[in-house]
């Protein structure tokens, strides 16, 4: 590579202000690519899996346009794999050192319980021991979300240039910890908190090129966000209340049903209504902003409508399969095939098929969503900004790929 | 833009319009390329003429999975350089397809190869610690912790699974229900249990199935099979297997078994990932670990039955005559997977019964010869 610098405002002068996202995504070649690298893993024990992401993210990555040049992901598939055998010799270390833990604790403080458990008494303790291994595992679920988010970021480039989030997930590990605390006891009211101070201390982390993101708002100011969440717990314990009163069951399970569908809905609301308040409040460089469009009436209108194709979908497959499967049943036994083989194949061959029809209809189609609402201010300034020097990650995302956390993508 | 033919098939161009990213600024530019197919070289000039940067055509490699319908190119074989070239030209897009070489290679580092193997050892050695020692260690101690009337109900379910699956392999009545029989049974595991307390009642089934099997589930239930009261030539010997089987309940063996069974499953599902319904291989896998019995297991359980035999009058010499029944079949392939496979047999266990008799001591039947017949009758219609 030659030496030359880039001269100076030849981009910029005619350099747009705004800049739209742009999604194309070739469904059925997105399609083929899912199927095809969901059979790879199916042969290969799941071993190929790591390829298969990075292969689906390259694809989904470069399908992210905005201003008209596209993403790319520079990850490795032998690097995540890589990263899950670390993640596994410490999950496996550190599993098996907390439950030496546990058992000693539960041997020396509660010898005396014996082959003879008393009911009330055992339940709690068990009830006890499980809580206490699930509190174990959160702190490893906080730390593998903020690593794979930082390994996602740091391979992750536009317009040539790296992103990339600060190594800080002890910090982030005890903040989550914290504030997903909070809005446990306080049966979810405190829910903005967790989700504005957790997306505030991960933007605040995040850089693209050497310019920074930050973080501006209020949690207070995600509360209308959570407008049909509290709608649809006023359903729930109305639901409770008369339902008791009137000894209705019928009454009882039409409105929990009614109370429950609305609970997913505010779910999506609180979902989309809090990425568009904060991305609003997104600020890179100092001066470039950022404004979302999006809609939870679309993105639930996508799901639904993926939800209902994939039912009628998988109702038409199993009708056929358990059709062909008696004829396919009869000649296998003949030939001496096992039986049990040909139902394994049909029951991977089903579930690829479903993932792949959920990438293309739901999970696509809604990221799509997304980045087609969204759009960048004051993008003339993003040509001022330098590249970073790149970051190994030993890891990778092996910690979210062990403990099977992690978004569609 | 030109078309040049460059000596014999390999075509060349220049002045394409391409997008370039210079990887050092955030700043797309148009600029124009050129193939020189002489020199073996991409040449990219800025927009007004003077060259920007010449890639080697043996370096070049195009991105892969691109969604875009133009080509994205890097420079740079190990280490892949920062820049990056769209091509939206079809015919540019050809050219560069037939005169690259290396377009679409990836070369994995050597000292890659000796990661993967050190952290495959590493993993694979802490697996199998788990595997091998914590889990069945951990499973032994938290089966204490499962109250006895839920262990009961993970039995049946068991057994009803059980059931779902022999019934399947062979058709028909699976259960020996013949009302004398199943008294006879009940008496000889009654007086087995003489001096100790089980924590839910004892049942025991048989099945009609020729394998010659015999297993204890969680919660006190034991499965004969028919195969296996037909092998037995006297009571005492049938005693002897029921006997060992209590051993295992009052160990509580099973539900330790089905604890650890759920641990290693776990741990599977951790290695092979569940996109793609990993869970139902990790069990598979799981099927494989446990098949066998740790001898401790199985020697604590002889212990128990030696104990209980004499207790009940029965000669300990029952357990061995059964074992040395045993010993011949070990080898026919039939047999591989009933009682043989699952508790293995050996000369030391044989030698560890027979130090169990006592000579001066006056050895009874186990049950009469009526409720021995009725036994064996027990699968008759």
């Amino acid at each position: 590579m030659t030496d030359t610098l880039a001269p100076k405002g030849e981009g910029a002068a005619c350099a747009p202000k705004r800049l739209y996202g742009f999604f194309s995504c070739d469904n059925s070649k997105l399609f083929w690519l899912v199927v095809w690298t969901g059979a790879l893993t199916v042969v290969t024990l799941g071993i190929y899996r790591f390829w298969a992401r990075t292969r689906l993210r390259r694809y989904i990555w470069s399908s992210i346009m905005p201003g008209g040049d596209s993403f790319e992901y520079t990850g490795k598939g032998l690097e995540k794999f890589l990263g899950f055998l670390i993640a596994l010799v410490v999950l496996a270390v550190y599993l098996g050192l907390l439950q030496i833990v546990l058992s000693f604790v539960g041997f020396n403080l509660w010898g005396t319980i014996s082959s003879e458990p008393n009911f009330p008494k055992d339940m709690l303790m068990q009830t006890a021991a499980t809580y206490a291994v699930g509190l174990a595992v959160m702190p490893l679920i906080f730390f593998a979300q903020y690593r794979a988010r930082r390994y996602m970021l740091s391979r992750t480039r536009w317009r040539g240039l790296r992103f990339a989030m600060d190594a800080a997930t002890l910090g982030y590990v005890w903040r989550a910890l914290l504030y997903y605390g909070m809005s446990l006891v306080t049966l979810g009211a405190l829910m903005p908190l967790a989700t504005f101070r957790l997306e505030k201390y991960m933007t605040d982390r995040m850089r693209y090129g050497d310019a920074g993101f930050e973080q501006e708002g209020q949690w207070t100011a995600l509360y209308p966000a959570m407008r049909h969440l509290f709608i649809a717990a006023a359903v729930l314990l109305l639901s409770g209340v008369v339902s008791y009163l009137e000894q209705s069951l019928k009454l009882f399970t039409i409105t929990i049903l009614a109370g429950y569908l609305w609970l997913f809905l505010g779910f999506v609301y609180y979902q989309v209504e809090s990425f568009k308040y904060l991305t609003a409040h997104k600020l890179l460089d100092g001066q470039v902003r950022f404004t979302s469009e999006a809609s939870a009436g679309q993105v639930l209108g996508i799901i639904v409508l993926g939800l209902i194709v994939i039912t009628i979908l998988s109702f038409i497959v199993g009708f056929f399969s358990v059709l062909s499967l008696g004829a396919f049943v009869a000649v296998a036994s003949f030939a001496g095939v096992g039986v049990f083989g040909v139902v394994a194949l049909g029951y991977f061959a089903f579930i690829v098929l479903v993932g792949a029809v959920v990438t293309v209809l739901i999970s696509a189609p809604i990221l799509g969503h997304y980045v087609h609402t969204l759009w960048v201010e004051n993008a003339e300034l993003l040509e001022q900004i330098r590249q970073r020097t790149g970051e190994h990650i030993a890891d990778a995302d092996g910690f979210a790929d062990a403990l099977d956390i992690g978004g569609a993508f | 833009m030109h078309w040049i033919s460059a000596g014999r098939s390999s075509v060349a161009f220049t002045w394409v319009d391409a997008r370039y990213f210079d990887g050092r600024l955030a700043q797309r530019r148009q600029v124009f390329v050129s193939l020189d197919a002489q020199n073996k070289r991409l040449i990219i000039h800025d927009h007004s003429g003077a060259e920007l940067d010449i890639w080697p055509l043996e370096t070049l490699r195009r991105l892969h999975d691109d969604a875009g319908i133009g080509l994205v190119l890097r420079s740079g074989a190990l280490d892949p350089g920062e820049a990056r070239l769209v091509l939206s030209n079809t015919r540019a897009i050809a050219a560069i397809k037939a005169a690259c070489p290396n377009l679409s290679k990836t070369i994995v580092a050597g000292r890659n190869w000796g990661k993967i193997a050190v952290w495959l050892g590493a993993s694979a050695t802490a697996l199998a610690l788990m595997i091998f020692g914590i889990v069945p260690a951990l499973a032994g101690r938290l089966a204490v912790f499962i109250p006895p009337e839920r262990e009961v109900r993970v039995g049946s379910a068991v057994l009803r699974q059980i059931e779902l699956i022999l019934s399947k392999e062979e058709a028909g009545v699976w259960r020996c229900t013949n009302p004398k029989g199943q008294v006879a049974l009940e008496h000889m595991v009654r007086a087995l249990q003489y001096g100790q307390e089980f924590p839910y009642a004892i049942q025991v089934g048989v099945v009609d199935h020729k394998m010659i099997n015999a297993f204890a589930l969680p919660g006190g239930y034991i499965v004969v099979m028919r195969g296996l009261i037909e092998m037995a030539e006297t009571p005492e010997q049938l005693a002897a297997v029921m006997a060992h089987e209590l051993g295992h309940v009052a160990q509580r063996d099973p539900i330790v078994q089905a604890l650890r069974a759920a641990g290693t499953a776990g741990l599977l599902s951790l290695v092979l990932g569940d996109a793609t319904g990993g869970t139902v291989l990790a069990l598979i896998g799981e099927r494989l670990i446990t098949a066998k019995n740790s001898r401790d297991v199985e020697a604590r359980a002889d212990d128990f039955a030696l104990v209980q035999l004499a207790k009940a009058g029965v000669s300990p010499e029952a357990l061995a005559e059964f074992l040395e029944l045993l010993l011949p079949e070990m080898r026919d392939p039939d047999f591989d997977i009933g009682w043989i496979s699952s508790h293995p047999t050996s000369v030391t266990r044989v030698a560890h019964a027979r130090a169990a008799v006592q000579t001066a001591q006056k050895y009874n039947k186990s049950v009469s010869s009526e409720e021995w017949q009725a036994i064996q009758q027990i699968c008759a219609k």
